[in-house]
């Protein structure tokens, strides 16, 4: 079969030769009677490179390279010879090298092969040099007949609009830096697909490099692994390691995406026969990473091929890429909610236009700003290969027009796997380039935004009698990047009293909707967890854990936040007599006792906890800041803690079990010196707010 | 010289003796006493005039002296006081200048030109509050009076009191259409208002009126800058600069608005200039700093920033654009710093670069 194949590539070309003005020196020993020893090694070289290109697919042709060249260096003069370097090269990283060979190809035998200009054209078009890539593709058109080529003409076109839009994108850049992750991170094996936690403390990748689970390599390369690196405390990566034997196996193992927390981990496996399926692995209590699990038949099917996975902040829903049943054409995005009654993935939705097109889409992130996506395609309108887009979630949840993301990022060749830090200041993204460690190597983009403007000063004499100058502003600076509207919550849950980490659950609930956004488990090792909060609501967090008090924290983010983090250690109590914490999601009417609609998540879990002890017997507190007289305060503190009491009684707690109390501003958090110390008002506001509160304390357990 | 007026009613008694033809000086007096045919108010009068025309002819020492003799033999003659005081200002002694005008106005309190030049010199020396006073006093005594309207106008520019310095400027140009300051003054009033067509057609009367005047010229430039009307601008600076070829203030501006020309070579040339006139001119090296950013020059931008802090530790902007230089050199912890300064400088986009790239 195999030498079947290579006699009619042969035959192919002999007979192509005969027809052209053929200026090829063919592989005759005739005409190198006077080095028959180098012959034979240009044939044998020849035949072995010959046997690659024909054997393998044509991912693989980059391992003939060597051979023809041996053949090559004996006798650049033959079409075919050239041709198939070209194609080899086409295939490897070194695709711009290509424009070589086809040219000499073309210049030996210009009928050397019916797409020699299609060819030529795709390497200009991946050199950049558009307008000899558009001529070649516009020759290559102009020799397409019959209803056959139909297909291929718009392929063509599609491809010479493409070498338009990129003329358009190069000429308008985006500012970037490009930093390559270095040695730790990157080997001299393909690295890519990074996927990075929110806060950009971890970084899981896929790579080619050998390893205990690898050691040797299949059609010239290793397979692939997943590893994983986390950031020491000066920032710096540490040394990629393999991230864990529940996941590297012997076969291939990829990463498909990862949670905002860096806790959920996406895998892709491909065996036997399916299509490769898509798997989900979570953080252990001991820090390894649990046995990947299959995603469910909701998402994988064994005839599609289900891969990149991206779970949006909230954890309740999952963007993949599949070809299943059900596509625009070639892979689409799809999406799935979580059941939580089932337990299990829903129902899968393609996620529609305008983001999949009758091409293929690939490449999902879900930026943890809730509502961001980016993805790849070569289906809209982009530079060539896939090019990376960005597209907002809008008010009545449909998707905005897609938006190329742009050149440089962006280049005539295959741009996919690009996340984005929670900032929005970094980007992290595979490359080849020729000063990196070597095959594909993960980088970090940073984003400048447009060039800041300087600020000119200048000045005048608007006063005549007074030579004094008046200083005067004359450019205003504008803002360049569009910071993501985010803020990050990054915690650590310890007890109270031993200082050690437990694992616990973080509910995060939409204060103004009375709604339960999403729950998560904290890190049982670290006692570490991290949130997202898009901006432009009301957050209750609120921490439980086994045997303890829960604690809530309580987060109001303006629409118009910008990126910001917060850190905080939470410090567990355990439910015991003389135990108080503050209920910071309780709300009330300024200057009033009436309870806040947004009070009720927080109520209702106040209320699970007496029901769920029948034996608790609480005090409520209510306390003010010190604004206002001292008597309206005491009043006023002491109306909201009856408040809290009456909306429990009114579900039925019994009114036994309750004091309340109401201190005023006698028992400041925060006392008035220290408010007074402090520089700047918002400081102070805060200082006051956290002193406007209600606790609870327990009576009797 | 300024009590010239009140020397008029003697004009006659003095043209009566000028016609015989005797020599003007010291001797003519001496020889009229002498004869004894003058009395002590006839030859204070006469050595009051002596004085004036010292003081006029700029022999301000030897004016006083007059003066001092007047007051000798006429103790209520209080314009010779003034005018001592006059010529002792002139002198370079303020406290004695300030001294005889106090007590010119402590013998009468009326007196319009005491308290008019009194307010003046606070206003110079800027003592708002004690200029107003005596101001005051000398607009009571004589409403029409469009400097001192122009004077007080020009307090309340300075105190930002922008409606008040709007009326007073008004007035004095309603009293004085000729009142070339009050129309720079008032365009300056608009400016800071944002009203610029108004603030142009007022620098536009100024230099109509008195077309020498450089810094006119120059705020009419500036006027026209903020406007985006770039080459009226330069057409402005340059008349500025072809009055004052020295004035770096317009050649600073002009290099501003060749700049936002993007005519980066005659922008730095300007500011070049600026800085080769005015050695320790600050603003003049942060916006040549500025070009150095334009050109991605980021070495000599934080060279030049360097140097307008070195002399102005207070100048928010090159703080500001040392930090763009800092960053793109990827020194972005010391550029953080730099936006942080310029912030605590009251520079708002100081804080928006820090919140969009610092701690990130």
């Amino acid at each position: 079969m195999r030498k079947g194949l290579l006699l009619l590539i042969l035959t192919t070309f002999v007979t192509l030769g005969l027809i052209g003005q053929d200026k090829s020196v063919p592989f005759d020993k005739k005409l190198f009677k006077e080095s028959k020893d180098d012959f034979k090694i240009a044939m044998d070289n020849l035949e072995l490179g010959n046997s690659k290109y024909v054997d393998m697919p044509s991912t693989m042709w980059s391992l003939a390279i060597d051979d023809f060249e041996k053949a090559y260096a004996f006798n650049p003069k033959n079409a075919e010879l050239n041709y198939k370097l070209g194609d080899c090269y086409m295939h490897s990283n070194y695709k711009t090298k290509s424009i070589k060979y086809f040219l000499e190809a073309f210049n030996l035998n210009p009928d050397i092969q019916l797409d020699i200009h299609y060819k030529l054209a795709k390497g200009y078009h991946l050199a950049s040099e558009f307008d000899k890539a558009i001529k070649e593709y516009k020759i290559h058109l102009s020799k397409l007949t019959g209803k056959d080529s139909e297909q291929e003409k718009k392929l063509v076109n599609k491809q010479i609009a493409e070498c338009e839009t990129a003329m358009e994108m190069v000429k308008n850049p985006i500012r970037v830096w490009v930093d390559n992750l270095g040695k730790k991170i990157n080997s001299p094996f393909p690295d890519y697909a990074a996927q990075i936690s929110a806060d950009e403390s971890v970084i899981i990748f896929t790579s080619r490099r050998p390893s205990e689970y690898n050691k040797e390599m299949q059609m010239g390369m290793y397979l692939e692994d997943v590893y994983i690196s986390t950031k020491d405390e000066k920032g710096n990566w540490t040394q990629a390691t393999l991230i864990s034997k529940n996941i590297n196996v012997t076969e291939n193992d990829a990463i498909s995406g990862l949670s905002p927390d860096g806790n959920t981990l996406f895998l892709y496996y491909h065996s036997g026969n399916d299509g490769g399926n898509l798997y989900q692995s979570n953080r252990t209590e001991d820090g390894d990473w649990s046995k990947p699990k299959d995603l469910g038949k909701t998402i994988n099917t064994s005839k599609s091929w289900d891969t990149d996975a991206s779970l949006s902040y909230d954890g309740k829903r999952l963007y993949f890429v599949s070809d299943k049943e059900g596509t625009m054409g070639g892979r689409d995005i799809f999406y799935s909610d979580w059941d939580a009654k089932k337990e299990q993935w829903g129902k899968s939705v393609n996620i529609g236009k305008p983001i999949n097109t009758e091409y293929d889409e690939v490449g999902i992130f879900m930026h943890p700003d809730g509502k961001t996506m980016y993805f790849s395609s070569n289906g809209h309108k982009g530079m060539g290969g896939f090019d990376i887009y960005s597209s907002e979630m809008k008010e009545d949840s449909t998707w905005s027009e897609p938006v190329n993301i742009g050149y440089p990022v962006n280049t005539p060749d295959e741009d996919v796997f690009f996340t984005v830090s929670a900032s929005g200041i970094h980007g992290y993204y595979a490359s080849f380039k020729e000063d990196g460690e070597g095959e594909k190597d993960l980088y970090m983009i940073t984003f400048l935004g447009k060039p800041k403007k300087p600020l000119l000063s200048g000045e005048d004499n608007l006063i005549a009698s007074i030579a004094k100058p008046i200083e005067e502003e004359i450019t205003q600076a504008k803002l360049e990047v569009q910071v993501k509207n985010l803020s990050i919550l990054k915690g650590k849950v310890l007890d109270a009293e031993t200082k050690k980490p437990l694992l616990s659950s973080v509910e995060m609930s939409d204060n103004t909707k009375g709604t339960l956004v999403s729950e998560f488990k904290t890190d049982a090792e670290s006692g570490k967890f991290l949130i997202s909060l898009p901006a432009g609501k009301n957050y209750g967090i609120a921490v439980k854990s086994e045997g303890y008090l829960f604690h809530s924290e309580n987060f109001d983010i303006p629409a118009d936040a910008g990126y910001q983090e917060y850190e905080k250690v939470i410090l567990m109590k355990k439910v015991k007599v003389g135990e108080s914490i503050v209920l910071r999601n309780i709300f009330f009417d300024l200057d009033k006792y009436s309870l806040k609609d947004e009070s009720k998540t927080e109520l209702d879990r106040l209320l699970e906890l007496l029901e769920n002890n029948p034996s608790l017997e609480i005090e409520i507190s209510g306390h003010t800041d010190t604004q206002g007289s001292a008597a309206y305060n005491q009043q006023l503190s002491e109306d909201r803690a009856k408040a809290v009491v009456d909306y429990l009684v009114a579900f039925g707690i019994a009114r036994e079990r309750f004091e309340f109390k109401g201190y005023g501003e006698s028992k400041p958090m925060i006392s008035d010196a220290e408010i007074y110390k402090m520089k700047s008002k918002t400081q102070k506001d805060e200082a006051h707010a956290m002193n406007r509160r209600t606790e609870f304390k327990i009576l009797k357990f | 010289m300024r009590c010239k007026v009140y020397a008029a009613a003697l004009f006659s008694l003095y043209t009566l003796i000028a016609h015989l033809s005797f020599a003007q000086d010291d001797t003519f007096i001496n020889q009229l006493d002498s004869l004894g045919s003058l009395d002590d108010s006839t030859k204070s009068i006469l050595t009051f005039n002596e004085g004036l025309d010292l003081m006029n002819a700029k022999k301000y020492s030897q004016a006083i002296e007059k003066f001092n003799a007047a007051y000798t033999l006429n103790g209520t003659l209080n314009d010779a006081i003034f005018n001592r005081g006059y010529c002792y200002m002139q002198l370079g002694s303020p406290d004695k200048g300030v001294g005889d005008w106090k007590t010119c106005i402590k013998n009468d309190p009326s007196h319009e030109k005491a308290n008019g030049e009194l307010a003046n010199y606070y206003f110079t020396q800027g003592k708002y509050s004690e200029s107003l006073v005596y101001l005051n006093t000398a607009l009571n005594l004589n409403p029409k009076e469009s400097k001192y309207l122009y004077i007080r106008g020009t307090i309340h520019f300075v105190k930002n009191s922008l409606d008040s310095a709007l009326l007073d400027y008004n007035q004095a140009i309603k009293l004085n259409p000729k009142n070339a300051y009050a129309f720079n003054d008032r365009a300056g009033v608009y400016t800071k208002m944002g009203e610029l067509d108004k603030a142009i057609s007022d620098y536009q009367s100024a230099v109509k009126i008195d077309n020498k005047l450089a810094f006119s010229h120059n705020n009419l430039g500036s006027a026209y800058r903020k406007k985006e009307q770039w080459d009226k601008a330069i057409e402005s600076y340059n008349e500025a600069i072809k009055l004052d070829k020295d004035y770096a203030i317009a050649i600073n501006n002009r290099g501003m608005a060749y700049f936002s020309k993007k005519d980066y070579d005659k922008a730095k040339a300007d500011f070049d200039k600026a800085i080769s006139l005015k050695a320790d001119y600050a603003l003049a090296y942060n916006n040549r700093a500025s070009i150095y950013i334009e050109k991605e020059e980021w070495n000599l931008a934080v060279k030049d920033c360097n140097k307008a802090i070195e002399i102005n530790k207070e100048l928010a902007y090159a703080y500001y654009n040392r930090a763009i230089a800092k960053e793109m050199l990827r020194d972005l912890d010391n550029a953080c710093l730099d936006w942080q300064k310029s912030h605590e400088l009251g520079l708002d986009a100081g804080k928006t670069q820090m919140n969009t790239w610092c701690n990130k």
